[in-house]
């Protein structure tokens, strides 16, 4: 416990913010769902794997959407499977954030004008942080999950 | 271990056409052969297809026993059929073409003598929306089946500043 190592003789009370703590403990604890859709999911493979590696983070990927508190989105979402997104982010228990990685997912990307893709995400989930690029490096990756750590600490119990 | 050698063998169309007449005629299916850049292609009439398919299938001279693909081509006065078989022991390929009415296109399935058809007929429907009789399973393949349009034919335009993007209805 660092700092507070040998302060405690006998059990003790701390008082802290309760914002603070729930917020601290859900931004050093975003466990991911194993969610791959087109080619951005091979740089989020890259970012997750052992070189860039997410675990550093507490980021731990588990492979149920109910035991997870964020997904990213690396990927287009055509309209045949906009539905299938959908059931999965139902599914995810609260707290859940969304990240939207790479301009497929953000507005339809290079398939924009196309017949059967969806003009982004959002329009499906609603989606947190949004992350640029085609794809986006595994850096700007980090930067997007760095940023959703800014939006869970700006949460209150007051207001979700 | 035995080494299997393949040798690579000059094809004469003109034989493929004189095995395939042979069985043909006599059931009196006109075909229509012509050579392009040393391919075969056939037309036939959209009511002899299975027949004919059939015929290239069981003979065992010719044995064409794999599909290789089947796609359509929109000509706006007609669209039309195009299948690709292949013969591994003769080493033969033959591109079969069917034309079909622009109004009311409509086409036998091939499923019952090629299993591999079946994906292919259904892709073929959901973006042309030719109409396959006799396929056990036509839902879409690709698409999500909601979208009231066939995106390659020629008539088809993306009007995206009109058309909503959305998720289909159906699962929500
Ligand atoms: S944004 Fe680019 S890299 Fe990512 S899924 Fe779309 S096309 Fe692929």
């Amino acid at each position: 416990m660092g700092f507070l190592e040998g302060k405690f003789k006998k059990p003790n009370i701390i008082t802290v913010c309760y914002d603070k703590l729930m917020n601290a403990a859900r931004s050093r604890s975003l466990w991911y769902l194993t969610f791959g859709v087109a080619c951005c999911a091979i740089e989020f493979m890259a970012a997750a794997a052992s070189h860039y590696d997410f675990e550093r983070y507490g980021m731990f990927f588990r492979a149920s959407p109910r035991q997870v508190d964020m997904i990213i989105i690396s990927g287009t979402i055509t309209r045949k499977y906009a539905p299938v997104v959908k059931r999965i982010y139902e599914q995810m228990a609260e707290p859940k954030y969304v990240v939207a990685m790479g301009s497929c997912a953000i507005s339809g990307g290079p398939f924009y004008d196309s017949y059967s893709v969806v003009q982004g995400v959002d329009k499906v989930i609603p989606v947190d942080v949004y992350v640029q690029g085609c794809p986006p490096r595994p850096e700007a990756l980090y930067m997007g999950l760095l940023k959703l750590k800014d939006v869970i600490n700006r949460e209150t119990i007051v207001v979700k | 271990m035995e080494i299997l050698e393949f040798k690579y063998k000059k094809v004469d169309v003109q034989e493929i056409i004189e095995v395939v007449e042979k069985y043909t005629k006599p059931s009196g299916l006109l075909c229509n052969f012509f050579i392009f850049k040393d391919q075969l292609f056939c037309e036939i009439k959209r009511e002899d297809l299975k027949k004919f398919v059939e015929i290239l299938n069981k003979k065992p001279e010719l044995s064409f026993e794999y599909l290789k693909c089947i796609t359509a081509v929109d000509y706006i006065d007609y669209l039309e059929m195009v299948y690709l078989f292949y013969s591994f022991k003769n080493q033969w390929s033959i591109n079969v073409k069917v034309k079909l009415d622009a109004l009311n296109p409509q086409v036998d399935s091939i499923y019952e003598i090629y299993r591999a058809a079946d994906w292919y007929e259904r892709e073929m429907a959901e973006m042309f929306g030719i109409n396959i009789i006799g396929h056990p399973n036509l839902k879409p393949l690709l698409l999500s089946g909601d979208e009231g349009f066939y995106p390659l034919r020629k008539s088809f335009e993306i009007k995206w500043e009109e058309r909503e993007y959305l998720p289909p209805k159906k699962f929500e």
